[in-house]
């Protein structure tokens, strides 16, 4: 499991919304929201991919966008990406 | 002969710090895994992953961008795995276990220039090897 600081929690809260949407861009990154903690993002992700199955299989890669009802960062959905031996997850737009 | 030329701060951020940029890079198995961060033209996605097998044309360059990456900052060791923390900061692993920041103050910008460059060719290369797999798919 990667740590990707660029997908740390920030305070949305304290942003205007074009402010906000400079500082997740796809340069800088998307943003998960407070309320998701370090310690969330690892339980929750590793109960998905627990769930899933994954194997996490040298040099292979594989996707899976999960929507919520809660929102995430200024979005709902999460995608959890392994690449190789190393999984991670990060806020994307709503389908 | 010397010359110089004279490139701006901007300039610099536009050639190094533009789409494509690397979101993480994995050795293992004879492979690279490379994650990037597309070109608006290319993806709207945010990031884009690729498989490129070490022996082939593309893993040659990705090997040799990794190799100047680490010659240019004196690492001493191959780097195993790189880990993108937004705009122009990066976290390499060596294969020893050892952890570099680029923009650590120790590095001059000569070396920090260096590394963004090697970066950059990564991204490129990688992006292109998709764009290239999308074709052949279509």
């Amino acid at each position: 499991m990667v740590r990707y600081r660029k997908h740390d929690p920030i305070a949305h809260t304290t942003m205007w919304r074009e402010e906000l949407v400079l500082r997740t861009d796809k340069r800088l990154g998307s943003t998960f929201l407070s309320t998701w903690p370090i310690t969330r993002y690892l339980e929750w992700l590793t109960a998905e991919v627990v769930a899933a199955g994954w194997q996490l299989a040298p040099a292979t890669t594989r996707y899976r966008d999960v929507p919520l009802r809660e929102p995430v960062g200024i979005v709902h959905t999460i995608r959890i990406v392994s690449g190789g031996r190393t999984v991670h997850m990060y806020p994307i737009a709503d389908a | 002969m010397c010359q110089f030329l004279q490139i701006s701060l901007e300039d610099l951020d536009g050639l190094l710090m533009g789409l494509p940029l690397v979101d993480s890079v994995r050795v293992e198995a004879g492979a690279f895994v490379v994650g990037f961060v597309p070109h608006d033209l290319v993806s709207a996605e945010e990031k884009l992953m690729v498989v490129i097998d070490a022996e082939s044309p593309e893993g040659r360059r990705i090997s040799e961008a990794l190799h100047a990456l680490a010659s240019a900052l004196g690492l001493g060791r191959a780097v195993s795995f790189i880990v993108h923390g937004g705009g122009a900061a990066f976290t390499i692993h060596d294969e020893a276990g050892g952890v570099t920041a680029l923009g650590d103050p120790r590095f001059s910008p000569q070396q920090t220039l260096a590394a963004l460059g090697a970066l950059r060719d990564i991204a490129s290369t990688s992006q292109i090897l998709f764009l290239r797999s999308q074709r052949a798919a279509a």
